[in-house]
């Protein structure tokens, strides 16, 4: 019983809202598809409306599955409802100049501080903490530039949506290996959400009405997925390669930018570049497997 | 001169009064000091036992390897008693190596994020009606919740070790709701809301 209203609350709902507001999006403004450059002012609303898809979606999934929020969080888990509304924010006014990058320093710098306050006290020495936190913040700002950068470098429109609801699925499935189920819960969400949006692009994509992801969706994503890969290698078990394997997944968009591929045609350019990125997240998928002994004489419990 | 050394005589005087106050003052809280004696866990002799219902069937039971804790106890007012427990989260073992990484994790105790539980009385009393049983009210932090309880605390024993240190021995078996502290994982399915604890303790005078 437990199990299917789980599975309601934490995959079907998210989905069936997510979904819900892309669909609005596009009656609200169905040019706002036609291009990868609905940054424009004009087309602001509509831009947020699909990152907001992706938000609100999780933030339902969220307080399905966890109830409400405390303030101020406990846990690491409780931030994600509070890093999904931050993306919400920031999304919204991405479009406006300098925002964005005043923004993406601010909350890179600011997200490792506020969610491993924890290990800051009880785990890391002064010293320690100061380089843990310039690593991490350097890292979220490049992982964030990915992000961005791969809802252009993707040549098809439903290769967006697909490609980070496989990353999204391989974060789920190394979490669950990783000792926590709960995490991999919220990695669930996403998954859902993601695959509501590559299936409805795909519809869209049939009266030709070209789907991409807004570059305002790049905080969102990035905060989620950092948000979900920070507590789940810090707080569970998640091999330290297979997380790197995870953030640097993305940059291997890029790879479609390379002439030879781009040569190859959409199609192939395409499949390419979805191999490129599934790579990484395999082995981080096989190294996690390994490390959970999975395949060793553990009678599980 | 003579009135120089008088004068000096009477401050030696004044001096030697006030210094034998100190000393009298200073035996007396002494004194006071004595009437409560504190003891420190001997984890040896001590458990921390903890039981959940599994899937609404059988019992499981657990318990912490690693515990540190003081107990002060004042015979003649036992409301200036004290307890003060710490309990390191990762000691966790049901032996059971894949339960307990999960129990570790951020479903259950996130032992990373939160290294202890910690216990603190902040009311001590005899229990009306019984004999040799504490009513100990106290602040449980679990998770980063802080919430208090009142707990049964039986004397167990008292007497002599071999070295002839005093030792004094208690038991408390009480029942929480996990999901109080945030602990919300697999309550209505696997795990059972409520946990009882078992605490056995023997503590040496320290």
């Amino acid at each position: 019983m437990l199990l299917i209203k789980q599975l309601f609350l934490g995959l079907l709902l998210p989905a069936l809202v997510g979904g819900g507001i892309l669909v609005i999006a596009r009656s609200l403004s169905p040019k706002a598809y036609a291009t990868v450059r609905y940054e424009k002012e004009e087309n602001g609303f509509t831009a947020w409306l699909i990152a907001a898809a992706l938000g609100v979606g999780y933030i339902v999934g969220y307080l399905g599955l966890e109830g409400l929020p405390t303030f101020p969080p406990r846990q690491g888990i409780h931030w994600f409802c509070y890093l999904a509304i931050i993306g919400l924010i920031v999304a919204r006014f991405w479009h406006v100049a300098l925002w964005g990058p005043i923004a993406q320093i601010a909350i890179s710098i600011m997200t490792p501080r506020l969610l491993l306050t924890s290990t800051f006290k009880h785990t890391w020495g002064p010293i320690e903490g100061i380089i843990w936190w310039v690593c991490l913040t350097v890292a979220i700002f490049i992982f964030w530039h990915f992000i961005e950068q791969s809802f252009s470098a993707l040549p098809s429109g439903a290769s967006g949506p697909f490609v980070y609801f496989g990353l999204s699925g391989g974060t789920a499935l190394i979490l669950a290996l990783s000792g926590s189920l709960r995490l991999a819960q919220h990695g669930g969400i996403l998954v859902a959400l993601l695959a509501a949006s590559w299936i409805i692009t795909l519809v869209l994509q049939r009266d030709r009405k070209r789907f991409v992801f807004p570059r305002g969706a790049s905080p969102i994503l990035t905060l989620l997925l950092i948000g979900i890969w920070m507590n789940g290698y810090f707080f569970a078990e998640v091999p330290a390669m297979s997380a790197i394997l995870l953030v640097i997944s993305p940059l291997l968009t890029q790879v479609g930018r390379i002439e030879a591929i781009q040569e190859l045609g959409v199609r192939r350019s395409t499949l390419v570049q979805i191999a490129a990125i599934a790579l990484p997240v395999v082995i981080a998928i096989g190294i996690a497997v390994i490390r959970s002994g999975f395949f060793g004489d553990n009678s599980g419990y | 001169m003579k009135t120089d050394s008088g004068h000096n005589r009477q401050i030696s005087y004044i001096g030697g009064l006030i210094l034998a106050l100190l000393i009298i003052g200073f035996a007396g809280s002494l004194q006071l000091a004595d009437a409560a004696d504190t003891y420190e866990i001997d984890t040896a002799h001590s458990m921390i036992l903890f039981r959940a219902k599994h899937n609404g069937i059988s019992y499981n039971y657990g318990r912490f390897n690693e515990f540190t804790g003081k107990i002060t106890m004042d015979e003649t007012d036992i409301s200036k008693s004290m307890v003060e427990f710490e309990v390191k989260t990762a000691s966790v073992d049901t032996a059971n190596d894949k339960r307990d990484q999960h129990l570790r994790s951020p479903d259950f105790f996130s032992a990373k994020q939160f290294p202890v539980i910690t216990f603190n009385s902040t009311k001590v009393s005899m229990k009306e009606g019984a004999e040799d049983v504490l009513e100990v009210t106290g602040d449980l932090e679990l998770l980063g919740v802080k919430k208090s309880i009142t707990v049964d605390v039986e004397i167990t024993g008292k007497g002599q070790g071999r070295q002839g240190e005093s030792l004094i021995g208690f038991e408390s078996i009480f029942t929480i709701n996990r999901s109080e502290f945030g602990m919300t994982y697999g309550v209505g399915g696997p795990v059972s809301d409520d946990i009882r604890l078992i605490v056995t303790i023997e503590a040496k005078q320290g």
